[in-house]
């Protein structure tokens, strides 16, 4: 710690008797940080080591030692295999329908939310809104799966009222993209909207005032004040959004999906998991984390330059 | 405020689209509820399209809940992990929050970076699960507690708030003699408490419904979670052998049993938040600043 920190006051003071003088003076920030700094090393950058078993044929019984170097073979074998092509392929496609509705749904919300005068109806909205946030996807998509079950599920018993024919949905490859999208959109939108409700209640009223002198009506408010005053926090959003487009929802697909849709449910997580710890092949997975790694964090860097270009609102 | 008859209508469909879109969103959830406590000679009869029980029967939680059923252990491990987890993640959080939150900290930028970089790039599952193995912690109690500790989000969310309480409260505690833990602990603690409960309820909602980690490494039936357990029972339309066991005799229809699982499980939470909602809603727009 101590090493890291002088490291980088380097710069400011020449004198180091001065320096550590500084850092002495902060001794005990600096032993309030270490338990954290010792988790994020742990969990979080120890796992970088272990990447190299994606260039190894990673021996499970007798570890790294035993090991040999493989070089890119199993890159080579993901790109040769459909199944990984296919999982690629679902991901950005997956992605980028969540993209559109989870991204615009919540911002549709808040913007709904905030023409709502009644304070008790809006808080109720609100609290309701945010339920399914608080349960897991085993529970959600039990939900989902019970209510779209052909013989006992709601929205069949519904199909069939209105004379149409019941059928098994999460098993239509048809459906199943469509299904998670909506379901996704259900789960998470109240709860995303809630930054952008705080970014609103944060505007200025003298705008309001003014555009009403001007003769705005309430829709025009909405989209000539409202819209364009939350714009810096739907840019950083964004950018976070796009730095997980190459996760398209592991916890959803992997509690709704079944071999049955593979084809268009396989993503790049249920992928890994499949191959690396269902089937034992860790170095092949290992891969196949290593392609998704490196092409989420060149996204986010895109992104966020990007956005920085065009608001100046980058987020680092 | 007179509304042109443009504008009531815009009122007026904005009224009735939130409220149908609450009402997909809410109407599952007491759906399930409902069949859950509902006979299933009534839940048949009806077709299974009951919003409204007009009778009561409680078969399924006897089911679930008899003596030496498989749910009790997995709660009791869901309930350590989550409150070891939340006391460990807030405890992380916060002491490296505060730490950072101090401006003239030499080599702030930097410790800075080396926490935020997670956020951006990850070992990965697999890389993630090897160095879980070579630890020796895969199938223990604590490995659950030890993997969701700390995220670089919360802490950012947690320093902007200590940032935003002013210098002069703990320059004049320091002058008045206070030590650095006394001010940490009789006056920024309790003027963060919008923070501490917000980044507590994200961490609370992480450890209660993890299920994707137990997954990979808890193994064994006896350490695992109850979401693990809620898994299995929804995904077999038979029961898991670990229930019938205590079971004996002729279980009630899957259905029923299903549904009493989705709320024995997911209840806690649903209770707990709307208690907290007044925090986290203003606890997310200081994280909507700028970290």
């Amino acid at each position: 710690m101590e090493r890291v920190a002088a490291g980088i006051s380097k710069k400011q003071t020449p004198l180091p008797r001065r320096r550590l003088k500084q850092i002495w003076k902060y001794k005990l920030l600096y032993l309030l940080l270490l338990p954290a700094f010792a988790w994020v090393f742990i969990f979080d950058y120890l796992p970088l080591n272990g990447i190299r078993i994606a260039f190894m044929d990673y021996n499970i019984v007798q570890g790294f030692p035993a090991s040999r170097w493989v070089g890119f073979q199993h890159f080579n074998a993901l790109f040769e295999s459909e199944m990984f092509r296919n999982a690629f392929k679902n991901t950005l496609i997956i992605s980028l329908y969540k993209m559109i509705s989870g991204f615009v749904a919540p911002i549709v919300l808040a913007l709904s939310l905030n023409e709502i005068r009644k304070r008790w109806f809006k808080k109720t909205l609100q609290t309701a809104v945010y339920l399914p946030r608080f349960v897991s996807w085993v529970v959600y998509g039990g939900i989902v799966t019970i209510l779209l079950s052909p013989e006992t599920g709601l929205i069949n018993k519904a199909v069939e009222f209105f004379g149409g024919t019941p059928a098994y949905l999460l098993v239509e490859p048809n459906y199943f993209r469509t299904i998670l999208v909506v379901t996704d959109a259900l789960k998470e939108m109240g709860w995303a909207a809630i930054i952008y409700i705080a970014a609103i209640a944060g505007l200025n009223p003298e705008v309001y005032e003014a555009a009403t002198v001007d003769g705005a009506t309430r829709f025009k408010k909405m989209l000539h004040v409202t819209l364009p005053g939350i714009t810096g926090t739907i840019i950083v959003i964004f950018i976070l959004r796009v730095g997980y487009v190459m996760s398209a929802g592991l916890d959803q697909i992997i509690n709704l999906y079944n071999p049955m849709v593979f084809e268009v449910g396989d993503i790049l997580d249920t992928y890994i998991y499949r191959v690396g710890i269902e089937q034992f092949n860790l170095s092949l997975a290992a891969a196949a984390d290593v392609i998704k790694g490196v092409i989420g964090f060149v996204l986010v860097l895109v992104a966020n330059q990007i956005a920085k270009k065009v608001n100046d609102s980058g987020i680092f | 405020m007179k509304l042109t008859r443009g504008e009531s209508a815009f009122v007026a469909s904005n009224y009735v689209v939130l409220t149908l879109l609450t009402l997909i969103i809410v109407i599952p959830f007491w759906y399930v509820l409902t069949v859950s406590i509902t006979p299933y000679s009534q839940f048949s009869e009806k077709n299974g399209m009951i919003l409204f029980p007009s009778s009561f029967s409680l078969e399924y939680y006897k089911y679930l809940l008899k003596e030496g059923s498989m749910i009790y252990q997995s709660y009791g491990n869901t309930i350590r992990n989550t409150v070891g987890g939340v006391a460990l993640a807030l405890f992380l959080t916060m002491t490296s929050a505060y730490a950072l939150a101090e401006k003239k900290l030499p080599g702030r930028r930097i410790i800075m970076v080396y926490f935020v970089l997670t956020m951006l790039f990850r070992g990965g599952m697999i890389p993630t699960y090897i160095t879980i193995k070579q630890l020796g912690l895969l199938n223990t109690n604590i490995v659950l507690i030890l993997v969701m500790a700390y995220s670089a989000f919360n802490m950012i969310i947690m320093k902007t708030f200590f940032e935003g309480i002013p210098e002069s409260l703990r320059e004049s505690a320091a002058i008045d003699g206070a030590s650095e833990f006394t001010i940490l602990w009789r006056i920024v603690l309790p003027l963060s408490m919008p923070a501490i409960a917000t980044v507590g309820l994200l961490y609370l909602v992480v450890y209660w419904n993890d299920f994707f980690n137990a997954l990979l490494y808890v193994s064994d039936w006896h350490k695992a979670p109850v979401q693990l357990v809620l898994r299995t029972i929804i995904a077999s339309s038979s029961l898991p052998p670990e229930l019938l066991e205590a079971a004996g005799s002729a279980p009630p229809p899957t259905i029923g049993i299903q549904m009493a699982a989705i709320v024995i499980v997911a209840l806690p939470m649903m209770v707990i938040y709307p208690f907290v909602q007044r925090f986290f809603e203003q606890g997310m727009l200081i994280g909507s600043v700028k970290g």
